[in-house]
């Protein structure tokens, strides 16, 4: 297994972003409360995920220690501000849904965080890989927290305003506390708790 | 490399990003300027065709910011205006819809922040539809004396709307009529 390979992978289990590494939990919190924003979230992460592992990755030799984390923030805030103007320029449906979560990626720890760690010391191959199993892993967790909460939260569960199924009893009595901060709280609390007791999902 | 070069080195490697970030950012906003505008005039004039069925072309008026709208025949249908106000996330922008001096034709949600599957629900069709043809003074909760069922568990999304309706429409209708009292 080549270390591309082999970094996909950890990027999506010993060292998924949400459960085991613990960045970005502010915006994954707030942004959990419904499937199509978690799908939405995933999307724009990984772009910037991606293109900022890239262009660190290619000049990491040329940046001196002493002002990386400002270059980097630099490099990752571009991205974002990219992405922002040509969805709504270009893509205007796309930048509805996404709304206001995609500028919300430049406070998103997950980018600077694999930047320092893994991007400005590694080959671009396994940037790129890192890039791609850390979105990944970031997507599965996020879903999942969105699934639980959309689903005690409204009793229902749908996405992009397809109907998928509904939970007899809870829709006309749905527990909203959990679309609520202190849901987030409680489902990633126990989730992560969940993971540590079976034994997955711990830091190599 | 003489040291006053080498300590030189981070601050100019840092200028040269942040220059070539200012110069793709700029350019990027150069190309996307124009198409942005766009595509809020277009989404307004969707909302404002949506609302007013009939209309055919519409009017601004910059002194009082608001939209006169006309049908074929060029007689003024109704008006219509940007409402924005506090919710309970933040900000919630309304266009609102007057069929005339008293009456609301339609209300539609422009953006909002307020909670997925409480306060968002100031979106759905049945909240909105309940503004159609109410009379401005009386808007009103129902808690409040009013028509207006508010979204439950939602109290404050639902309060922050009818009170920005009700308010900016004031407003709006009184400097309609200073307006036509100068003609």
């Amino acid at each position: 297994m080549g270390s591309g390979v082999r970094t996909f992978f950890k990027g999506m289990t010993a060292s998924n972003p949400v459960f085991v590494l613990m960045l970005g939990l502010c915006p994954t919190l707030a942004v959990s409360t419904s499937v199509d924003n978690a799908i939405g979230m995933t999307a724009a992460v990984m772009f910037v995920l991606l293109g900022s592992n890239i262009t660190i990755s290619l000049i990491r030799r040329a940046i001196p220690s002493m002002v990386r984390i400002p270059t980097f923030i630099v490099i990752i805030a571009t991205f974002v501000t990219i992405i922002h103007l040509s969805l709504q320029a270009f893509v205007p449906s796309l930048s509805k849904s996404l709304g206001i979560f995609v500028p919300l990626i430049v406070v998103n720890c997950i980018i600077l965080g694999r930047a320092e760690a893994f991007a400005s010391q590694n080959s671009l191959k396994d940037s790129i890989a890192d890039a791609f199993g850390i979105g990944l892993g970031f997507g599965g967790a996020i879903f999942l927290i969105s699934f639980i909460r959309q689903v005690l939260g409204t009793g229902e569960m749908e996405i992009f305003g397809t109907h998928i199924f509904t939970m007899p009893g809870l829709e006309a009595n749905p527990m909203s506390i959990f679309i609520l901060p202190m849901g987030a709280f409680l489902v990633i609390g126990l989730l992560m708790g969940l993971f540590r007791y079976m034994g997955v999902m711990e830091n190599e | 490399m003489s040291q006053k070069v080498k300590d030189a080195y981070p601050v100019i490697l840092l200028t040269l990003v942040v220059a070539v970030s200012m110069t793709l950012l700029t350019m990027t906003d150069s190309i996307t300027r124009d198409e942005i505008a766009k595509r809020k005039d277009e989404e307004l004039k969707d909302m404002l065709g949506e609302q007013f069925t009939d209309m055919d072309d519409f009017e601004y008026n910059e002194d009082i910011e608001i939209y006169i709208i006309k049908d074929a025949a060029n007689s003024t249908i109704g008006y219509a205006f940007l409402a924005i106000g506090q919710g309970y996330g933040g900000d919630i922008e309304l266009l609102v819809g007057l069929e005339n001096e008293s009456c609301i034709k339609d209300v539609s949600v422009i953006t909002h922040s307020e909670t997925p599957g409480l306060g968002a629900k100031i979106t759905e069709p049945w909240f909105t539809q309940q503004f159609k043809g109410a009379t401005i003074d009386d808007l009103a909760l129902k808690k409040d004396g009013g028509q207006i069922d508010a979204i439950s568990g939602a109290t404050i999304s639902s309060t922050a709307v009818v009170k920005t309706i009700k308010e900016t429409a004031v407003k709006k209708v009184k400097q309609l009529k200073e307006l036509e009292e100068e003609k």
